[in-house]
């Protein structure tokens, strides 16, 4: 059965892109939140697999969706979608226990490989 | 394009639309700007719309236009940071980048790339007005971080102390002593965030006691090409190697250490501080950062610290010149000068003490994955709460104080809190609660970790460390940081803590000249609560002095100075005591103890200068000659040769060569309270 993933970030642009790289290699595209707080109510109620998260979004940001989602499900596998610049908010994120971070602009085998890894361990 | 295989025309189809939108958004926001230009909201949205207009760009391959709306995010980033302000002549240019991707977008939008335009002359202009230097390709520099990187000892680390002890406990619970290293892909952006993925999961599940590089306090990203860590676990191998299943981390080996290869561990002694990595060469590292050597830092401290001295000197021959007649008007200059020279000084020391600060963030931050990891293998529900996160604090005490906090964290977790069914019969919410915190009061950073669990078992420590029933709960419970008072059996015996407390509070005590203390409820939970100072090397003191020398009193130990008189005395066999606040402390004349009679009481005159000083265990009053000033005094360690009563805690040298002793207040205390040194 196809691993089931909740997309989540605020531009349109950014979720086509990893749907696309992600439906190709068989991956089923659960959901996909444009805010924070969308992503949340999205995981409570979808139970995805793994979720891949941006840090910029607006409402609510990628951290503190990640952080309530831990709350809902403490062994959730998050994998985190940053910039070049957000060194401290990944570790932060890591410290609270997501499972990989991909750095943008990134190339699709990153986003495969990171997820990949993550559904195994 | 970065995307092949994928339907690109409908890619740009939609990166269109979406530009579209944020451009609209753009134009807006810096109008908005134009009118309030510290509008934080706008400033914000302004940021966050360049940063998603520059990541998508990218991706679909449009360099040039990534490239600009990196630039304005940068200059975005900065207003944000405070670190610039929106002049207008920065408005302008704003507006003119704004105006250039507007056109690239059309161009696009007509099929055309964003390759024939120029650019450079407006980022040039941002470059200039937001500040930034000209960006070269970083990859030019790697090549010099790696080589310097390569020439430190990275396999062999020299143990610290507590890393020592923590070799020698792994041993005896019958673990592993391992040597993980992995690569960090070249491929990777952030190496230093990936290599912590790594870092992360070993300390979850393995004791990690030594890594390369520093993973605590995160150091120049290239230097986290490779990670090599020394951890002790009774795991079997393929449980440690399995965490570096990441992607991007290549090359895994662990090596289990023999016993020869630990004994020479074990055997190597610090020699001193190896030079750290200088990246002179590859001098572009972030848009707002440099890297500098530690020793220059040091240097130029060590400088203005000589610089104060001089400054107090040069205080004292105005005064003395001002008490003289004539020569008014070149008074008055020598006035002015020496203040400039004052606030100038005070000003540079408060700009080079930043360099070494850092937000104790760097630290705090590991600890709600330790708690949520550990409490789950312990079946244990915790709340971690941390507070005062910002407060900054040196940059070495951070790197210190990192094993100590663990361990008590640790601690807390494992022994402090109970089992949810004992919290149950003891009435207790099962949802255990710990909490840490930092805030700075004075010159002292406070740091406190706090549990709900059952706390110290008070009678136990008594019965073990054989203490009689007229010390109070308060002082019994401090038995637990004595030296050799917690071995292996007593720990889960004694209901809590005691694991390798001593180490914890030899090493904030010796290492970072800091104070730890706890305090308990039977059934209420623990409270241990670390002082530290600000920084390890300048000491604000009180300079006084004693027959015809002088001495230096750190500031924080001082409780208040005092004038006492014969009446304030009281005396009892030989020894003389101060009536202070109702309290009964030790007068102790400083030429005594620094004679080594300390027993023979001090000899009071009618009007004598006193200096209470304070610490845990106690008070004392010192008595001297003359208080000086107050001086902000650069401190460098002083051999045991000189030093043989333990009576200083440093020197400090000036310029012509003579040397102030700082004064050990505690160890001063000591000697008040046993009554002189035959006492101790």
């Amino acid at each position: 059965m196809a691993f089931r993933v909740l997309l989540a970030d605020d531009l349109y642009f950014m979720r086509m892109v990893q749907k696309e790289v992600l439906e190709a290699k068989g991956f089923q595209i659960v959901g996909e939140a444009s805010t924070g707080t969308e992503a949340v109510a999205m995981y409570e109620q979808l139970r995805p697999d793994i979720v891949v998260l941006d840090i910029t979004m607006p409402e609510m940001n990628g951290l503190e969706a990640m952080k309530r989602i831990f709350a809902l499900e403490p062994d959730a596998k998050i994998i985190i979608c940053s910039a070049i610049g957000q060194q401290s908010l990944i570790v932060d994120a890591i410290n609270s226990g997501i499972k990989d971070f991909i750095v943008k602009p990134f190339k699709p085998e990153r986003l495969l490989s990171a997820i990949n890894k993550a559904l195994q361990g | 394009m970065a995307f092949t295989g994928l339907d690109e025309r409908k890619l740009l189809r939609a990166f269109l639309e979406e530009a579209e939108e944020l451009l609209e958004k753009l134009n807006d926001n810096l109008l908005r700007l134009e009118k309030d230009a510290s509008n934080p909201d706008s400033i914000n949205e302004v940021f966050r719309l360049t940063h998603s207009l520059k990541s998508e760009s990218a991706l679909l391959g449009f360099a040039r236009l990534s490239e600009l709306a990196h630039r304005l995010e940068d200059v975005f980033d900065s207003i944000r940071a405070e670190n610039l302000t929106l002049s207008r002549p920065l408005m302008d240019a704003i507006f003119s980048a704004s105006d250039l991707i507007h056109e690239i977008i059309s161009r696009i939008s007509r099929g055309q790339t964003d390759s024939e335009i120029d650019t450079r002359t407006v980022i040039g202009e941002l470059e200039q007005l937001g500040g930034f230097g000209f960006r070269s390709e970083p990859e030019q520099s790697i090549e010099a971080a790696t080589a310097a990187a390569a020439g430190l000892d990275r396999g062999e680390p020299t143990l610290k102390s507590f890393q020592r002890f923590q070799v020698s406990e792994a041993l005896e619970r019958g673990e592993k002593i391992c040597r993980l290293t992995v690569r960090v892909s070249d491929e990777a952006q952030l190496k230093y965030p990936r290599a912590y993925l790594v870092f992360n999961s070993l300390e979850l599940i393995t004791n990690v006691i030594h890594t390369f590089p520093n993973m605590t306090v995160p150091q120049d990203d290239r230097l986290y090409e490779q990670l090599t860590v020394l951890l002790s676990s009774d795991l079997p191998e393929e449980r440690i190697t399995a965490v570096c299943a990441v992607d991007l981390i290549e090359e895994p080996k662990l090596e289990v250490l023999d016993r020869t290869q630990v004994a020479e561990l074990l055997s190597r002694r610090d020699e001193g501080q190896k030079a750290s990595v200088s990246t002179s060469r590859s001098s572009r590292i972030e848009s707002s950062s440099v890297r500098v050597d530690t020793n220059k830092l040091n240097e130029i401290w060590q400088l203005v610290g000589e610089l104060t001295i001089y400054k107090a000197q040069l205080s004292q021959l105005h005064d003395r010149l001002s008490r003289r007649r004539g020569n008014e008007s070149i008074k008055g200059e020598v006035e002015r000068a020496t203040d400039s020279l004052e606030r100038i000084t005070a000003e540079m020391q408060q700009a080079i003490m930043g360099t070494r600060m850092v937000p104790i963030a760097v630290l705090f931050n590991k600890f709600p994955r330790l708690v949520r990891d550990l409490s789950r293998k312990l079946g244990k529900n915790v709340e971690l709460d941390i507070q005062g996160k910002d407060t900054e604090i040196d940059r070495t005490i951070v790197e210190g104080l990192s094993d100590p906090l663990t361990h008590i964290i640790r601690n807390s977790l494992d022994h402090g809190l109970e089992e949810p069914e004992e919290r149950r019969k003891a009435n207790k919410p099962e949802v255990g609660r710990i909490s840490i915190s930092a805030h700075q009061q004075g010159g002292k950073i406070v740091i406190e970790v706090a549990d709900d669990g059952r706390g110290l078992d008070v009678g136990k420590i008594r019965k073990k460390a054989g203490i009689d029933s007229e010390i109070s709960d308060e002082e019994v419970a401090q038995h637990i940081f004595s030296p050799g008072f917690s071995t292996k059996e007593d720990v889960t015996d004694l209901s809590g803590r005691g694991v390798g407390m001593d180490v914890v509070a030899t090493r904030i005590r010796e290492d970072l000249k800091g104070e730890v203390d706890v305090r308990s409820e039977s059934g209420g939970g623990t409270l241990i609560r670390i002082l530290l100072p600000l920084t390890l090397t300048i000491l604000h003191s009180l300079v006084i002095s004693c027959a015809g020398y002088y001495y230096a009193v750190p500031v924080q130990d001082i409780k208040e100075t005092v004038k006492i008189s014969e009446q304030d005395v009281i005396v009892e066999e030989k020894n003389v005591y101060y009536d202070y606040e109702g309290q009964k402390i030790a007068i102790l004349g400083l030429q005594s103890v620094l004679l080594g009679r300390a027993d023979e009481g001090a000899q009071l005159g009618p009007d004598n200068d006193g200096v209470v000083v304070e610490q845990r265990r106690g008070r004392a009053c010192l008595l001297v000659d003359e208080l000086v000033e107050e001086e902000d005094l650069v401190i460098k360690p002083i051999s045991d040769l000189l030093n043989h009563r333990r009576l200083f805690s440093g020197a400090t040298v000036l310029g012509d060569g003579r040397i102030i002793f700082i004064l050990d207040t505690a160890r001063i205390i000591e000697i008040g309270e046993s009554g002189g040194f035959d006492g101790i």
